[in-house]
């Protein structure tokens, strides 16, 4: 079994991980989205849906495959990015970009550390937060939703959140395909362009839900 | 033309380097950057000083040894072309020009703007070549080869190994490098008889030698003399899962 922790340990290895991790985290955002859509057909149906999201078990091992997975991600963002700034101990005074380099490219660190401590935050507030999906409870999740995105401080903080994700994705999506060797005239232009498109779509999407409660309130408000 | 170099001088591996500025006057447009250098070098030596070290050799852009990295560009910031096919004219007069040498961990200061650019020798050793008799030149023509392959592997073969791609890479990453000479012979008949072990073997001695991973930014393409392309690098990885997956090796 050398042979796979030779792989698997390799540069080449801790980039694929990387990018099947990276490849399963943009299809959960897509789900994750799609059904949180059900906010604006009204509480009732986004409240039966919270209900089958956490009764159902599949998600039980679903939730395991995710953490294990996540995990991978940060393991190998950390080690190669603790074994690419080491690769070069000494700065150069002038450095100028070919033209390749975005502010994309350059921050995934940055903008990986953001999401992930917004992760956590997002979890504790609304995974493991006060609510209920039992029937009749009024403690749904659509009224904790609506109780933390009338404060403009929570909504700012997921709208700066999900275009931190948005820039992060950008990058992200085409460089996984690249990391699986998929790179040829036919395809990768397109690929990078739904890349963007991806990032663009995941990022207005998940801003839309904090804004809906933010502006839902004001209206009511006032 | 009347020029500032900010030159980085350091005496051997061991001490620390520093910028140092140079004032240099009467410079022919026509010059080569080298040129430029070398007349710099006549007066430092004049003074009885000790002249500036660095690489180069063919001075046509073949051999790969010339390796400056100008005002933050490897090679300077013309496109696919060396520094030695750098001219004067590409300044204005009374520029300030900045020069260092290629900073990767895997390619240390010997002296001056000199690297040690040994370890893609090891890359090379570990598997970039071919132990089958290639036999004769007619020999070679009996070997059906598809033009595609041919045309690839010929661009893949054009890399000189100067480093500008671990110069450039914001992570000293070799991967353009070892991706071309992956590819040169992985598309050809000759190359496939040690197609796996070679992939295996030149990842691992890259990796061994220090240099960072790859990002999929895209600046090495972009500063390389060659014009090698990342569509090399995406053969680099088919190659290694490829080799990962088939070979024999436990
Ligand atoms: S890939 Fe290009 S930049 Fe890198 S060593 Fe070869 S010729 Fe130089
Ligand atoms: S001196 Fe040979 S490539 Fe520049």
């Amino acid at each position: 079994m050398t042979w796979l922790w030779n792989f698997i340990s390799s540069s080449i290895g801790k980039k694929l991980l990387m990018a099947l991790s990276g490849l399963f985290f943009c299809s959960f955002l897509l789900v994750h989205m799609a059904g949180n859509m059900t906010i604006f057909i009204g509480p009732e149906t986004f409240n039966a849906y919270t209900a089958i999201m956490s009764s159902a078990s599949i998600n039980k091992v679903l939730e395991v495959v995710m953490v294990l997975l996540f995990l991978v991600h940060i393991y190998t963002s950390a080690t190669l990015t603790i074994e690419n700034r080491a690769a070069r101990p000494e700065k150069y005074a002038m450095d100028v970009s070919a033209g390749k380099r975005t502010f994309m490219s350059s921050n995934m660190f940055i903008t990986g550390s953001i999401i992930l401590i917004f992760v956590i935050v997002h979890l504790i507030g609304f995974k493991y937060g006060d609510w209920s999906a039992e029937p009749g409870a009024t403690n749904t999740m659509y009224a904790l939703l609506a109780e933390t995105y009338a404060s403009i401080f929570w909504t700012a903080v997921y709208v700066i959140a999900v275009i931190v994700l948005g820039f992060h994705l950008n990058h992200a999506f085409q460089s996984a395909f690249q990391t699986l060797g998929l790179n040829h005239k036919k395809y990768t232009p397109f690929i990078k362009k739904l890349g963007t498109l991806y990032s663009i779509v995941i990022a207005l999407g998940f801003a839309s839900f904090p804004v809906f409660f933010f502006v839902q309130q004001l209206s009511a408000g006032g | 033309m009347n020029l500032t170099l900010k030159i980085w001088r350091q005496a051997n591996a061991q001490t620390k380097g520093k910028l140092v500025t140079y004032q240099i006057s009467d410079i022919s447009p026509d010059m080569s950057f080298l040129e430029m250098l070398d007349v710099l070098n006549q007066q430092i030596i004049l003074k009885g000083e000790d002249p500036v070290a660095f690489d180069n050799d063919c001075r046509e852009g073949i051999c790969g040894m010339c390796s400056l990295y100008i005002n933050g560009r490897a090679h300077g910031a013309q496109s696919e072309a060396t520094v030695c096919l750098l001219h004067m004219r590409s300044f204005k007069d009374g520029d300030t020009i900045t020069i260092e040498p290629w900073r990767a961990k895997a390619f240390p200061v010997i002296k001056d703007l000199v690297v040690d650019r040994s370890a893609f020798d090891r890359i090379i050793q570990a598997g970039g070549f071919v132990s089958a008799k290639t036999g004769a030149p007619q020999d070679a023509n009996a070997l059906p080869v598809a033009k595609r392959n041919a045309d690839l592997s010929m661009d893949a073969a054009a890399c000189i190994g100067c480093g500008a791609c671990v110069a450039s890479c914001k992570n000293a990453s070799a991967m353009l490098f070892t991706s071309a000479k992956i590819s040169q012979l992985a598309l050809l008949p000759q190359g496939q008889a040690e197609r796996d072990r070679r992939a295996l073997a030149m990842v691992k001695t890259m990796d061994d030698a220090g240099f960072g991973n790859c990002t999929n930014e895209g600046e090495c393409e972009a500063e390389c003399p060659k014009a090698i392309k990342m569509t090399n690098i995406a053969r680099l990885f088919r190659e290694y899962y490829r080799a990962s997956i088939v070979s024999e090796e436990m």
